[in-house]
């Protein structure tokens, strides 16, 4: 298994994506305009932005599920082109927020779980018996932290938790080389959501996948990922090492971000809300997507250069890249995370 | 009535399910009769055409157990013959019906587009033909023959089921897990037959039943005008004919045949009912729930010592159940606080911890199967347990208010948001329109809403969650409450939005000195905007105290382990202190210790007896008995 994912290094490659949602007639909403990230071979990188961000649509766009107008999505080398749903390599699977969606009630943990060999067998001609398929299942069911009597019962018997556990072992069966978690732990409660996010980074660690974890939770994906993608209206705003775009932001967005986020300590909460107070924010409008930057009106920053000329993604002061004319400009940043527990430098590669 | 719900162990197929209900059984086996007339010929006691002219109108005897008609001939093999080729009507109906409809619904809801839109056209123009015009030209050209009749009366009736087969294609195929297949390279057949007929299966079943049941009506309608097998043979329609002559001198006559086609159409009917209820059921994590409404107050509250320190509210030893159709379900035991003007108090638990029932429970907005059963809840004075509907009614809004997780619902999408404020204005006060308008603008502006005259015009669709929240402050805010429930209003929205919203709430309390009461299940939420903490876990208040005490060291393991298992708790990347195991349902909670079987700390006295709630110093409490072990945690 790890083998396999060393010697033909699986990435995804997501490039100068454009997916317009139709609204109405010859009208169309831009949800992704012109974003472009790579997942590199046995990494973790997050995806992290508000509702409206166009970050569940990327998601969409990888797994063939989104009008893409622009742009190229390649897994492996391989472009992903105009393959429809089904024609979409076995090596990307995905799981869900909803965890009471994402499975069918009527059909057993065993079966929903032994689905991928079967389409894998159906279109690979490579059978496997039943008995093989059930010890597949039962390990998998064992991987995931599930009992082996769980094939044979129904999800309404599961928890929530329990159930994204039944999704993650279906994403999994297949020893696919990338998973997309689309807000894999938003529904979750916080004791569940750490067993599932401890699940699967060290699912990730041990079979040397590489994640592209979304969500809109800044603590969840600074916990996971060890790159970050932070998305605001379509645009990307600023990528980076997760460490240091958590701690040193360089996009007025991302800081924003990082301080409306409470923090669950009594002193470095008060000092980041005295923080995001001193932003002065302007108040939340909406604003035209045009030739500005998408965060102008909201941006304490702004001058008349963003409102005309849209930022590119360039190359940021302190690594990284970032989209904004003033990143040189920003005042200085310090960190209100300095008395966290974690150690100096990424834990894992 | 009787709802089966599934149960935990294992999960039952319709056809099970449905023969759990006594109407189930019922029917089924009426049904089941109805089906034996297919034996006719061997069932039959006489020859349904045997003519008898010395017996005839008889009533029943021994020898003809329902009577003979008016040539003699037996009732009751006439019954059974006549409902052989009734049978044998409605099959070819019924096979007709979903020929047509479950492949053309099905296609048409999950393949969706083009296809979908002919389909649709199609069954429109089916709908506008007038079924019984064409049903008689075909009886014409095909020499009376019902089979022909029913087959057509099958595939022109099928654009309804059609509709509804459809409609929950559609529906399921949003669903995730029909993604989730799709993804595996699974071809739409595969996907058709393996997650889209299987949930579709409940309305077809339903569907059948009540065409049925019209086929049933429109047949016996058609050999009773004469337009079916001409008179020799025994159909049900025409014996109700035959009886319609000799209603006078033999009344009898008429009861077998009418009776048995009003039987099997009711049967039919229920049939239908009884289906749509267990698959209802069996696809809602509720269970869907329905139980007749409870008592809504407690039978003989238990007295309880007054509060020595007066609390702006006051909740003491209070236990609520939820009948469910298991039995009762105590959801909350003895969940106590106190919340002070001026005061934030956040109720902080996982989803199954009771926090929002509590909220509720304050408030008298239990749903109706949720009854208070002990304990009392005093707020400024007066008890709210007893209070009458009324004097509820009166305190909810002017002194109490509440908001909530979802503020869209809260709105009517159909008038728009200046309306609605100045009706919820004039419901407190009694001022005059223009007076209400004004005071709407101010309360617009005192929640940051920009532009306050151009918001009042929009509709609630037309705006964002975040300033459906606002718009839900500010209409709490009309009657200047004493105290507002908030219940998780920040969690379905962006975290700038959260922050902004927060900062709103702080700033309002500020300013007018209400209570807070929050339910939240973020202790960056209980950090940022709290003053007292209430820590719930499975139905119980485990730890309360001042927010820097539980925030400094907290006092229950409970309360520690959930901080832990914060994602900010843990280096990156490295694993993060979870908490084994889920919260318990009620029903399944221990006895002694609730979280004994998840804590760290747990001793073999944690199971002894009911834990109490241990008051530690004036304003900390702990339901731990061995805190002192916690006191080496930083």
């Amino acid at each position: 298994m790890k083998g396999a994912t060393t010697a033909d290094a699986a990435e995804l490659t997501v490039s100068d994506l454009v997916v317009d949602y139709p609204i109405g007639r010859r009208k169309h909403r831009r949800a992704v305009d012109g974003v472009s990230l790579r997942v590199p071979a046995g990494r973790a990188v997050g995806l992290v932005g508000e509702s409206g961000s166009g970050k569940s649509t990327v998601a969409k766009a990888v797994l063939g599920m989104a009008p893409v107008s622009a742009g190229q999505v390649a897994c492996g080398g391989t472009s992903l082109g105009d393959l429809g749903r089904s024609g979409r390599p076995q090596q990307i699977q995905v799981v869900f927020q909803d965890p009471y969606s994402s499975l069918d009630p009527t059909k057993t943990i065993g079966y929903t779980v032994q689905e991928p060999l079967r389409a894998h067998a159906d279109s690979t001609g490579a059978r496997l018996s039943a008995a093989e398929r059930e010890e597949r299942v039962r390990a998998m069911l064992a991987k995931v932290g599930l009992p082996a009597e769980a094939a044979d019962r129904y999800p309404a018997q599961f928890s929530g938790g329990q159930r994204q556990r039944i999704s993650i072992a279906r994403a999994l069966i297949l020893e696919p080389r990338l998973v997309i978690c689309d807000e894999a732990v938003s529904a979750l409660d916080l004791s569940i959501q750490a067993q599932i996010l401890n699940l699967l980074l060290e699912l990730q660690q041990d079979l040397g996948l590489s994640l592209l974890f979304i969500t809109h939770d800044l603590s969840v994906v600074n916990h996971i990922a060890e790159d970050l993608v932070v998305l605001f209206r379509g645009r990307v705003m600023e990528t980076g090492p997760a460490e240091r775009v958590y701690r040193q932001p360089q996009h007025p967005y991302t800081r924003q971000l990082v301080v409306s986020a409470p923090l669950p300590d009594l002193g470095r909460q008060r000092t980041r809300r005295e923080r995001r107070e001193a932003l002065a924010l302007p108040p939340a409008r909406q604003a035209p997507l045009g030739e500005s930057c998408p965060f102008a009106h909201r941006c304490p920053f702004a001058v008349d250069r963003c409102r005309t000329e849209r930022p590119v993604l360039r190359d940021a002061p302190l690594g990284g890249q970032v989209a904004c004319h003033r990143a040189e400009d920003l005042p200085p940043w310090t960190d209100d995370l300095t008395t966290s527990p974690e150690a100096t430098g990424s834990t894992a590669l | 009535m009787t709802t089966a719900t599934e149960s935990p162990a294992k999960k039952r197929g319709i056809v099970r399910s449905v023969l759990a209900t006594w109407r189930g059984r019922i029917t089924v086996g009426f049904l089941l009769l109805f089906v034996c007339c297919l034996a006719a010929p061997l069932l039959a006691p006489a020859d349904p055409l045997h003519q008898d002219l010395r017996h005839i109108l008889e009533l029943p005897s021994g020898s003809h157990w329902l009577g003979t008609d008016s040539l003699g001939r037996d009732v009751l093999s006439r019954l059974l013959y006549g409902g052989r080729s009734s049978i044998v009507g409605i099959l070819e109906g019924v096979a007709a019906h979903l020929v047509v409809a479950v492949p053309l619904g099905v296609a048409a809801g999950y393949l969706g587009g083009r296809f979908d839109r002919y389909a649709m056209r199609a069954a429109d123009i089916v709908m506008s033909v007038p079924t019984i015009v064409i049903l008689l030209a075909i009886l014409t050209i095909f020499n009376r023959s019902i089979a022909a009749a029913m087959i057509t009366l099958g595939a022109l009736g099928a654009s309804g089921m059609m509709r509804i087969v459809r409609g929950t294609a559609m529906t399921v195929r949003q669903e995730l897990y029909v993604s989730a297949a799709e993804l595996l390279g699974l071809s739409r057949t595969q996907i058709i037959f393996r997650h889209i007929l299987p949930r579709c299966r409940g309305v077809i079943i339903v569907q059948t039943s009540l065409f049925a049941a019209i086929a049933i009506g429109i047949q016996t309608g058609l050999t009773f005008l004469g337009l079916g097998p001409p008179p020799p043979a025994a159909t049900w329609g025409g014996m109700v004919n035959e009886a319609a002559t000799t209603l006078t001198t033999a009344p009898w006559l008429l009861v077998p045949a009418g009776g048995v086609i009003a039987l099997t159409v009711l049967a039919l009917g229920i049939l239908g009912d009884t289906v749509r209820d267990v698959t209802a059921q069996s696809h809602t994590s509720s269970g869907g729930l329905r139980v007749k409404p409870a008592k809504r107050r407690p039978e003989a509250p238990a007295p309880t010592a007054a509060p020595e320190r007066r609390a702006l509210l006051s909740v003491r030893d209070l236990s609520v159940s939820f009948l469910t159709p298991r039995g009762e379900a105590e959801v909350l035991t003895g969940v106590g606080f106190d919340l002070d003007a001026g005061q934030t108090l956040g109720l902080v638990g996982e989803s199954g911890s009771g926090k929002s029932v509590t909220a509720r429970a304050v408030l008298g907005l239990l749903e109706a199967n949720g009854r208070v059963t002990a304990g009392s809840v005093v707020f400024d004075g007066q008890e709210l347990t007893r209070a009458s509907r009324k004097e509820l009614a009166a305190l909810r809004g002017t002194r109490i208010a509440l908001i909530s997780q979802e503020p869209m619902v809260a709105l009517d999408p159909s008038f728009r948001i200046g309306a609605q404020l100045t009706e919820i204005v004039r419901s407190h006060t009694k001022m005059s329109r223009r007076d209400a308008r004004r005071r709407v603008l101010e309360l617009m502006e005192l929640v940051e809403l920009p532009d306050p005259e151009e918001m009042a015009r929009r509709y609630p669709f037309q705006i964002s969650g975040g300033m459906a929240q606002r718009v839900a402050i500010a209409a709490a805010l009309a009657g200047s409450p004493d105290l507002l429930i908030a219940d998780e209003p920040t969690t379905a929205l962006d975290v700038t939005v959260q922050a902004e919203i927060l900062a709103l709430l702080r700033r309002i309390q500020r300013e007018t000195g209400m209570a807070v009461l929050l339910v939240t299940h973020d202790w960056g939420v209980v950090a940022d905007i709290c003053t007292h903490v209430a820590v719930m876990y499975a139905g119980q208040v485990v730890e309360s105290a001042p927010v820097e005490q539980v925030f400094g060291a907290s006092v229950h393991p409970y309360t520690s382990a959930l901080m832990a298992a914060s994602p900010d708790s843990a280096a990156r990347r490295t694993p993060i202190d979870a908490i084994a195991g889920t919260v318990p349902p009620p029903g399944s909670r221990l006895d002694g210790c609730r979280f004994r079987d998840r804590c760290a700390l747990a001793a073999a006295d944690c199971a002894d007896k009911d834990i109490p709630l241990l008051q530690l110093t004036e304003e900390r409490a702990s339901r731990c008995i061995h805190t002192e072990l916690l006191q080496v945690r930083p």
